[in-house]
Parts: C-alpha cells; sequence; structure tokens
C-alpha cells in the first residue's frame, strides 16, 4: 500500500506539471511569488496550565515568540503553491504546510489541494492564525493530549487508567516516557493528502485522503501503509449562518506496531473513527462559533477508546475596535472497567478562555485573556488559571 | 468629463479643467486565498486595478468662504462605498468634512466594513446583501477602510476641508466651473502615487487648463 501510494502522488506531480507548465508559458498569467509573515509575541502566568496548552514540540500560542511566515506562488493561471514555515522557541523550526492548490475553472469555486495539508474537516484550520483567532488558546479537540500516544500502546486497561492526565508529560505504557498522546485533531500536524473541496452555494464540500489519521499526522513519510478518507459537508442556506458536518476514518497506529498486535491483525484494523459537527453565526457585531467532535479510537488491547469535545466561542466587537470574546469547551472520556473499578480512559477535561482585543492598526492586534481549566481526577479536581497576552503583527 | 455645477448663481465664475495622467493602469497584488472553498466568499474575483486616473481626487484649497458654502449647498447624492463582486467599489469616496457615506452590501455573502484610521475609526460589524450602515467624517484626512472577512478589500476615504472637489473621468479629464477668479492651491491626491500640490490661478471669466503627472 505504502509503494502504491507514490507513484498516486508521482501522478498527481504530473498533473501539476501538465497543467501549470504550458500556462506558465501563456503571456497572461505570470508567475510571482509573495513572502509574508505572521510575528506572535506571548506572554503567560502559570507554567503548569502553560503546559496544557503546549502543542507536541513544546510550543504553543502562549510562547514569548512565533514567527509564520508564508511562501505563496502563482506558478500559472490555474496552480498556486503555498509554503508556511513556524519557527518557534521551544519547537525550533518545521514546515507546516506545503501544498498545491488547482483552480481549473476561474469562475467556479472549485479546486484541488495536494500536498502537506490542513486538515479538511472542522472550522478551525483557517481560524488557527493569531490574526483569526480572537482569543489565544486553541479548542481542545485539535491540542488536548489525551494519555493515547501513537507510538506505544497500553496493554490492559489498569495500565491506560494509571495514565490517565499524563498526555501532555507523555503516558509511559512500557515503551517509555516518549511523544505527548494524540489530541482529537492534531493542528500541531498536518498531513500529506489530495482534497477537492468548493463550494456550490449554500453548499460546501471537501472530500479527500491523507497518510494517516487526524490525530496523528505521521508528517514525512507514510508510515501505516493506509489512507485516511476524511470531508466535510457545508450548508449556509443565509449569509449568517453556516453549519456543517466532517469525517474522518483511517488508521493512526505506525506499522511498527505491526509484531506487537494480536495475530492476524494489522494497523489497519485499529483506524481512528471521527464525526464533527460545526455551526457559525454571524449578525451584526456577533460572532458565535461551535464545533463538536465524537471520536473513536479502535485499540488492540483495551478496546474502543471514546472522547466527545465541544465549544462554543462568542465574539462581540466594538465600534472602535475593541473586541471581547469567550470560549467555553469541554472534552469527556469514555469509561473503561479496570481491576479497580470503571473510570474514564483519561481526565476529563473543563476550559474556559475569556478575553478581550484591540485592533491597534490593520495589521496588529493585541489581545489579553484568562484561561481557566479544570482535569478531573478520579477523586478531585485540579483547577489550573492562567493570564496571557499575545500581540499579534502581520507582514 | 465630470462636471461640478453649481446651483447658485456666482458672480465672475471661472472655470479650472485639466487631465490628470498617471503611468497607466497596473493589476493590483492579491494575496492568495489558502483556504478556499467556502461559501463566505465568491469565486475568480478580481481587485480593481492599481493606478488609474479616475481613482485621483482633484481639491482646492484657500477657497473663499461664500463660494465654499455656495458648492456646500449644492444637492449632491450622498456617497456610497457599496461592497460589490467582494470589492469595495468604488475604489476612492471623497467627501467635505462633515459628510456621510453609506457603505451598502450588494454581494451575496457577508461583508465588514471597518476603519483603524486616525481620521476615523468604525467597525460596522457584519452585514448581508440589502442592508447598509453610514458613517459621518467630521474629521479631513485619509480614511483607509477594509473588510474584516475579506482581507484583500481595501478603499480610501478622502475627508477634505473644502467642498470643492471632483474626480476626474477615465481618461483623467476634470472640470470645475463656477469658481470665483483668484488664487487657490489645487491638491491632486491618488491612492497609488504621491499627491501633488500646485498652486493655480483662476480666470474671473474662462478656464484655466492644467495637465498633472503623477
Amino acid at each position: 500500500m505504502r509503494r502504491a501510494l507514490k507513484p498516486a502522488f508521482a501522478l498527481l506531480a504530473l498533473i501539476l506539471s501538465l497543467l501549470g507548465v504550458p500556462e506558465a508559458r501563456a503571456a497572461d498569467a505570470a508567475s510571482t511569488l509573495r513572502v509574508h509573515g505572521l510575528l506572535d509575541l506571548g506572554w503567560h502566568s502559570d507554567d503548569e496550565a502553560f503546559a496544557a496548552n503546549q502543542f507536541i514540540a513544546g510550543d504553543s500560542p502562549f510562547s514569548p515568540y512565533r514567527l509564520r511566515l508564508y511562501f505563496d506562488g502563482q506558478a500559472s493561471a490555474q496552480v498556486q503553491v503555498f509554503v508556511q514555515a513556524l519557527l518557534t522557541e521551544a519547537g525550533g523550526t518545521r514546515v507546516d504546510g506545503a501544498y498545491a492548490l488547482i483552480t481549473p475553472w476561474e469562475d467556479k469555486d472549485l479546486h484541488l489541494m495536494a500536498g502537506k495539508i490542513a486538515w479538511p474537516i472542522g472550522t478551525w484550520a483557517p481560524r488557527t492564525y493569531s490574526d483569526k483567532n480572537p482569543l489565544i488558546g486553541v479548542p481542545l479537540m485539535y491540542q488536548y493530549h489525551t494519555s493515547l500516544r501513537w507510538d506505544d500502546i497500553p496493554r490492559t486497561t489498569d495500565e491506560l487508567v494509571a495514565a490517565a492526565g499524563a498526555g501532555a508529560a507523555g503516558p509511559d505504557y512500557g515503551g517509555g516516557i516518549g511523544s505527548p498522546g494524540m489530541p482529537i485533531v492534531d493542528d500541531f500536524g498536518w498531513d500529506f493528502g489530495v482534497v477537492a473541496q468548493g463550494s456550490v452555494r449554500p453548499l460546501e464540500f471537501a472530500f479527500g485522503a491523507t497518510q494517516s489519521a487526524p490525530s496523528w499526522a505521521s508528517p514525512g513519510e507514510d508510515a501505516n501503509r493506509g489512507l485516511t478518507a476524511l470531508g466535510r459537508l457545508g450548508y449556509a442556506p443565509v449569509p449568517e449562518l453556516r453549519v456543517g458536518v466532517s469525517g474522518a476514518r483511517g488508521a493512526y497506529l505506525p506499522r511498527f506496531f505491526g509484531p506487537y498486535l494480536p495475530v492476524g491483525k494489522s494497523e489497519q484494523d485499529y483506524p481512528q473513527e471521527l464525526l464533527m459537527a460545526d455551526l457559525e453565526v454571524q449578525r451584526g457585531a456577533l460572532e458565535l462559533r461551535a464545533e463538536a467532535a465524537h471520536n473513536d479510537w479502535k485499540t488492540p488491547y483495551v478496546g474502543t477508546l471514546g472522547v466527545q469535545s465541544g465549544y462554543v466561542e462568542a465574539r462581540w466587537t466594538f465600534n472602535a475596535g475593541w473586541w471581547l470574546a469567550s470560549r467555553a469547551e469541554t472534552e469527556r472520556f469514555s469509561k473503561v472497567t479496570g481491576t479497580s473499578g470503571t473510570y474514564p480512559w483519561d481526565e476529563n477535561v473543563d476550559r474556559f478562555e475569556n478575553g478581550a482585543g484591540y485592533r491597534v492598526s490593520r495589521n496588529v492586534l493585541a489581545k489579553a485573556v484568562w484561561q481557566h481549566t479544570v482535569q478531573h481526577e478520579a477523586d478531585k479536581t485540579e483547577p489550573y488559571d492562567m493570564y496571557g497576552a499575545q500581540l499579534s503583527v502581520k507582514f | 468629463m465630470l462636471l461640478l455645477v453649481l446651483s447658485a448663481s456666482i458672480a465672475d465664475a471661472g472655470t479650472l479643467r485639466g487631465v490628470v495622467r498617471t503611468q497607466g493602469a497596473k493589476a493590483a497584488p492579491t494575496s492568495m486565498n489558502a483556504y478556499p472553498g467556502r461559501a463566505s466568499s465568491m469565486a475568480g474575483m478580481h481587485m480593481p486595478a492599481h493606478g488609474l486616473a479616475s481613482d485621483a481626487v482633484v481639491w482646492l484649497e484657500h477657497v473663499p468662504a461664500s463660494a465654499d458654502s455656495a458648492f456646500a449647498t449644492v444637492q449632491r447624492p450622498r456617497p456610497k462605498l457599496a461592497q460589490k463582486d467582494q470589492c469595495f467599489a468604488p475604489r476612492v469616496v471623497v467627501i467635505a468634512a462633515g459628510g456621510s457615506v453609506d457603505f451598502p452590501n450588494m454581494d451575496p455573502i457577508y461583508h465588514n466594513v471597518f476603519s483603524v484610521s486616525p481620521t476615523k475609526r468604525f467597525d460596522l460589524g457584519k452585514y448581508p446583501r440589502g442592508q447598509s450602515r453610514a458613517v459621518q467624517f467630521t474629521k479631513p484626512g485619509l480614511v483607509n477602510v477594509y473588510c474584516d472577512i475579506h482581507s484583500d478589500m481595501a478603499a480610501f476615504i478622502l475627508v477634505v476641508p473644502s467642498h470643492v472637489f471632483t474626480q476626474p473621468d477615465a481618461e483623467g479629464d476634470f472640470e470645475i466651473t463656477d469658481l470665483p477668479g483668484g488664487h487657490y492651491t489645487m491638491h491632486v491626491w491618488h491612492p497609488d502615487l504621491t499627491e501633488v500640490v500646485r498652486e493655480v490661478e483662476v480666470p474671473a471669466d474662462g478656464a484655466r487648463d492644467v495637465e498633472i503627472r503623477l
């Protein structure tokens, strides 16, 4: 399967070149390259709460600095190329996305996206940037590390329950402390894939395939010999309302687990199955957004691990460029039964983030937030409070 | 050719006419949409070209108060800065300080209109087709106008301290009639080009021709 994937991408590259080269020679399709960026300067008051906001590389929207550089190229009238790199204090430099966007018909909203692409599910990807996020933090479903790892698997429910709450640090299931656990959809890691997306008002659509699953993108190589099918169908009957459903199904375990799986099973037998819904209402000064996710990870030894997550976010903009924003969210885990009882397989978590922002100029935003996170341990709750600020400069 | 005609009669009326020449139209720099496929945007949109002579504004300073008042009484339709085909149209609006501008949304999608210019800060929120908002501009200066949803959309409102102004036609021709003869300071402003300020003498009877190269 993995070898079969490479000719598929080679074929895609050929299509890209066939579409791109003749047009690049056309007089009316001058090639262009545009470099621009987004610099975030951040501050946070509490390191423990900060840890609950970190991505897998240790960076976070609350990090002291994050610099995104975008390289946008117009290869031809129909082909655009996007590359974005992210430089952070903790995470070093990484290429977040690199993809070609083919638009066969100029007057139709239909596009083929191929490369290292943003997840075409849910509605967060276009809002992940500090100049689009009215707050600072990332919703739990896109960032919060559960205690299930992609590179180490629990053998028993007792082992799993014992690791509850250790997702950010990296739970140890016998393979040693490694990477943090998987979020439902990893906003940190985009995957290689192909997606067709567009809109025929009032419908929006995005359907495609990626190498690995939304919870573990396996960036760099196809680690599990299979594709994840994923997509979103949206409906915008009036300009102020937009709703959508998204889904994804594909293997998340890498194939090096093969020898450790039950006899006759492969990593393809243990997929991530994700169903999401989204809502957006905009009216006057008010923007209201909500997303919900129902996710199952099939596991080799502890059955299906479910998690449900959702958030509601509101923003109210005032006339002089000020705004207030608030996000309330929760993540709830299914229960498993071990030798000592029945418990959620990970610690349930709630988070509230409230803040204010000010548009200093067209390209400069200032934000300040208060974030309150509560982790529900088996016998107590653990609250974390954090104040944060961010200056977002687009250039 | 644009004509600015006074209903009030002014004795010894002269005319200032001329042509504004630019380097020619240039395609607007476009920022690419990395996340297409949303019903909140329109497909195949093109930004208006830059450098058009018709985007220039010609206005006069040091106009006698009586003449300026006479120009102020001329009935003009309230300026509109529409959101149409995912662009602001027209790209440039000129008004006298104290005037108002309407911002109608003529697209089947939502738009937002905001400005953070020191001359006037405002944010009109998001509103659909068929609705409009109005803003009064009391302070002279430049107001850069944007849409929060579609970052390519940009327009300019030039608020001038005079009621004597006009914009050239597509060929760059302009004419201001019914001016009292005398000495004026002529400003020719353009959003993409350097402003030209020139002293001009308008005859009491007859026309003064000028050519402005931006």
